[in-house]
């Protein structure tokens, strides 16, 4: 179940809510345990008893390593972080692997391949999983007392499926001690999810029937113009989609109680790849750093060739934590390495052209990315890359229409608006306001944007969700 | 202000079990499929089917969907000029104009003239034929809304799409060389300013407005009396009424298939009264084939049943029976007619195509009669000892009993017809309509000139390149069966 679904928000959504604020204080964590279960059956009813029982499992590994000292402590994480990569490693790259190993056997055995079905939001889950044992390993945060607590930080439906990755340490107090009657966090956390809601269903669905038209073309129909449409139409599809869900996600947990951290941040208005990378899936990019990075050396290892290869490292798993294909190693190699030339040369290189054109820059690299991402094989990417740089430029009349230039200027607009202090500043201000004033404009703008996103969905047939298959 | 709109997200919940508010019914494709409610089971639930069905059978059914898919067209139509009506094109001063129009205007959808050509020339052979049976003939073209509102087609169409000759320039070259005789409207209309008082075609309206038939009525009844000799009452125009709220027929047809919240047009359309002369007389038996511009003959008012004789008979598409509306509710296909007897005691056949219906050369009709008149039988040698297995089919008996008197045959005559039908379409008997559907991808498929306009449509319409090829496919094998 997808949250820009109709039977999300006209029949999920609603009586959650209405449950949720009705029933006592002490019971609110089991009824939205028993909500998030429901929500993860409906979407993947084969896969619920493995996650619950890992889960199960998982809570009582933890707990001995709070309960052990010194060496058996480390020998429990370990324990711990295997079984729960052992789930990833086996649904998501056992036939990528099988299909590798099949290559290099060319001509001799081969071995079949399972056509394992990805659980969804297992990439997640595993990830604040592995967040809660390092974090009690570490002592950053105390263990949870009950299952059912523990349960909920993973199961939690708003961002169960596609993050925010909420790592144990930023939510362990929340899970027993939230505020659940503040009305300023209910009406902010409905505008939130309302926002997000418009994002994908207005504009990435719109942008995205582009660019799944475009990239679903046979190499030789492409051309520069229609190349460049299509990349064009993915940066942003993936953008207001990605950013949509978490806003959603962001937005139910706030009207829940919870504060999830933010998980972008105006990623386009970058002016480097680093910037980039703290601005683009902040939670993916902060886990990363905690318990990947840091762990081994951080920026305080020996030698630069260290460093860059540890920086290097970290994003080639990054890329392929989103997906078993090549595509995706490359495409984190490809931002690794320019997060390598940021601190060799490129941000000297480039501090006299100003701010606009570092941030075109930027723009332009994380676009001639997506290539990467978006296709679906390196053939496919190395004729899309032909096509974007063939010059070959024709018109694009029969792919564009009124409401595409439309909706594709609102896309830049919101993309770029906070490249402005200005703007930036006025707009937190309103978010953060409490003023009666400012709920009811908060209000009404929520529920006129979640009645045209309803009959934007029960409209159309076009709802895919990209990091759905992460 | 938070409770309020979590309550309001239940309103569908609501309205979808006690129906509490009466929503106007959405046409077109936005009609309610009908999907049961999914059973619980199980084996459903672990399958995800339930789930899915789930999910479909709600995007179906809750409440307030007309509401929401008519605020949906709204938005779309008011602030991205975009019309959710199958091919439909928002073009300047928001006059609906279909693709397929634009495409016929500007010569994109050309059959090529050797297609033209073999049609024209069947065609002759047809005229003669009947001319000897002193049976007249005679086509009538009607025009596209593109071609008379050509000043409204965006400017990026003609750069996409201008190709040269069109099917109607070529065709009527063509019919002009060989003396057949055309009742061109597109020509009447775009000579004659009085057409243009008002609007030809009504803004939100795929066919021409009323005003334009009943004056173009007039014409065809000179026309009938004159060039084709045939005794017609004439046609009187009075007053009539103008209105800009009761449009009648087809005045509103775009209108309607877009299912908005409100009402778009702002036109001022005229409806004249018409007045038949002297309706005693012997009128002319004349059998019409066309498209739905030829509808409006009898849509709009009683033109038909006025001018020609009751025996007279419209097949529409050549698949089935279009007029006199009595016998519209049989459902009788044009295939389970006998050719020989529908064409002997006509005064007159006419042909009517509209400039995007150019394209289809007279809807198989002219091939049907063609090979009727060069005697090719359709019950050879090969074919007897299936006619002689029908001739025993007691269902054919109980349908020949049962037509016979609807379309004025003889039972024999009427049993006759039915199993020339069954043989001519043989290929219906143990009909696959999935395995046809395949055959037509394949030629889709390996016909480059029909994949590139397939292409072209995927790309307009959004949709993948298999989806279109599939839907195409679909179409034609729909046609073929007269759906």
């Amino acid at each position: 179940m997808v949250f820009s679904s109709l039977i999300f928000l006209l029949l999920f959504l609603p009586i959650f809510l209405i449950g949720y604020h009705l029933v006592e204080k002490r019971y609110k964590n089991s009824f939205a345990l028993l909500f998030s279960l429901l929500f993860y059956f409906w979407g993947a009813p084969n896969f619920i008893l493995i996650a619950i029982g890992s889960i199960i499992v998982d809570y009582y590994l933890v707990a001995f390593i709070s309960r052990f000292k010194a060496r058996n402590r480390l020998v429990m994480l370990w324990v711990s972080i295997v079984f729960n990569l052992s789930f990833l490693l086996y649904y998501k790259y056992f036939d990528f692997f099988i299909e590798n190993l099949n290559i290099v056997l060319e001509g001799g055995h081969t071995y079949d391949i399972a056509a394992i079905i990805l659980p969804i939001g297992i990439s997640f889950f595993t990830f604040q999983k592995i967040s809660y044992s390092v974090d009690i390993y570490r002592k950053t945060a105390p263990p949870l007392k009950s299952l059912l607590d523990y349960s909920l930080y993973i199961m939690l439906f708003p961002q169960l499926i596609a993050g925010p990755i909420v790592r144990y340490n930023e939510i362990a107090d929340q899970l027993n001690n939230r505020e659940f009657r503040n009305y300023n966090d209910r009406i902010y956390g409905l505008y939130r999810f309302a926002i997000g809601l418009a994002k994908k269903a207005i504009i990435a669905n719109v942008l995205g029937e582009k660019a799944d038209l475009i990239f679903g073309l046979e190499s030789v129909d492409l051309n520069s113009s229609v190349a460049w449409l299509g990349i064009i139409c993915y940066t942003f599809q993936i953008y207001f989609d990605f950013s949509g869900y978490s806003d959603m996600a962001i937005g139910l947990g706030r009207m829940m109680g919870f504060k999830f951290p933010e998980n972008f941040n105006s990623p386009y208005i970058s002016q480097s790849i680093t910037e980039f990378w703290k601005r683009w899936h902040i939670t993916l990019g902060s886990w990363m750093r905690d318990y990947l990075y840091i762990p081994l050396g951080g920026n305080r290892v020996s030698s630069k060739v260290r460093l860059y290869s540890n920086l290097w490292l970290v994003f080639l798993i990054s890329g392929l934590w989103h997906g078993a294909s090549w595509n995706f190693v490359l495409w984190g190699a490809y931002h690794g390495l320019f997060l390598i030339f940021d601190r060799l040369f490129l941000n000297t290189l480039t501090k006299g052209i100003g701010k606009l054109g570092r941030v075109m820059i930027t723009f332009l690299v994380v676009l001639f990315g997506w290539v990467l991402f978006r296709t679906e094989n390196l053939t496919a990417a190395v004729d899309y890359y032909s096509a974007l740089l063939s010059f070959d430029f024709q018109n694009i009349y029969l792919f564009v229409s009124a409401k595409f230039y439309r909706v594709l200027s609102v896309a830049l607009i919101m993309s770029f608006l906070l490249f402005s202090d200005r703007i930036k500043n006025m707009y937190s201000r309103f978010v953060d306001s409490g003023a009666f004033q400012n709920q009811i404009i908060k209000s009404v703008f929520a529920l006129f944007l979640i009645t045209i996103c309803v009959a934007n969905l029960a409209g159309s047939g076009f709802n895919p969700f990209i990091y759905f298959r992460f | 202000m938070y409770i309020a709109i979590v309550l309001a997200l239940l309103i569908p919940v609501a309205q979808y079990n006690f129906n509490f508010v009466e929503l106007e019914d959405l046409s077109g494709s936005y009609k309610k499929e009908k999907i049961k409610i999914p059973v619980l089971s199980l084996n459903n639930l672990k399958s995800g089917d339930y789930q899915k069905l789930s999910s479909k059978y709600w995007k179906n059914e809750h409440g307030f969907r007309n509401f929401f898919i008519r605020l949906n067209n709204q938005v779309n139509f008011s602030l991205f000029d975009k019309a959710n009506a199958n091919g439909t094109i928002v073009c300047k001063d928001n006059v609906l104009i279909t693709e397929g129009d634009i495409k016929s205007y500007l010569g994109k959808d050309f059959a090529g003239k050797a297609r033209i050509d073999e049609m024209l020339d069947k065609v002759k052979f047809i005229d003669d034929t009947l001319k000897k049976r002193g049976i007249s003939f005679f086509f009538i073209i009607a025009p596209s809304k593109a071609s008379v509102y050509k000043d409204k087609i965006p400017s990026k169409y003609f750069e996409i799409y201008k190709s040269g000759t069109t099917n109607y320039d070529y065709f009527i070259a063509g019919a002009k060389q060989r003396n057949l005789k055309v009742f061109d409207t597109k020509k009447i209309i775009l000579e004659d300013k009085s057409f243009f008082d008002y609007p030809v075609f009504p803004k939100n309206g795929i066919h021409w407005s009323g005003n334009t038939v009943a004056k173009i009525s007039d014409t065809l009844v000179d026309f009938l009396a004159h060039e084709i000799g045939l005794e017609v009452p004439s046609i009187e125009l009075t007053k009539g009424e103008e209105t800009i709220l009761n449009y009648r027929f087809t005045d509103y047809d775009i209108g309607e298939a877009m299912n908005l919240l409100w009402n778009i047009s702002d036109d001022v359309l005229h409806y004249p009264t018409l007045r038949f002369s002297d309706s005693k007389q012997n009128k002319p038996n004349v059998l019409g084939v066309g498209d739905s511009f030829i509808q409006s003959f009898y849509g709009f008012y009683p033109i038909l049943d006025s001018v020609f004789s009751k025996k007279s008979n419209l097949w529409y598409y050549n698949k089935t029976l279009g007029w006199p509306q009595e016998i519209v509710r049989y459902g009788i296909k044009t295939f389970q007619l006998d050719l020989e007897l529908e064409l002997e005691n006509r005064d007159c056949v006419i042909l009517e195509m509209t400039e995007e219906n150019l394209k289809m050369t007279g809807y198989g009709f002219i091939e049907d009669v063609f090979d009727h008149f060069k005697g090719k039988h359709i019950i050879t040698a090969g074919k007897q000892s299936l006619y002689n297995k029908l001739a025993l089919d007691l269902e054919i008996d109980k349908q020949a009993k049962k037509m016979a008197s609807i379309v004025g045959y003889s039972i024999p005559q009427m049993k006759k017809s039915l199993i020339k039908g069954k043989i001519k379409n043989e290929w219906l008997v143990d009909f696959d309509y999935e395995a046809e559907v395949q055959k037509v991808i394949v030629a889709i498929k390996s016909t480059p000139t029909w994949l590139a306009g397939v292409k072209e449509k995927a790309i307009r319409r959004n949709e993948s390149l298999d989806k279109a090829i599939r839907g195409d496919a679909m179409w034609v094998v729909n046609k073929k069966i007269g759906e």
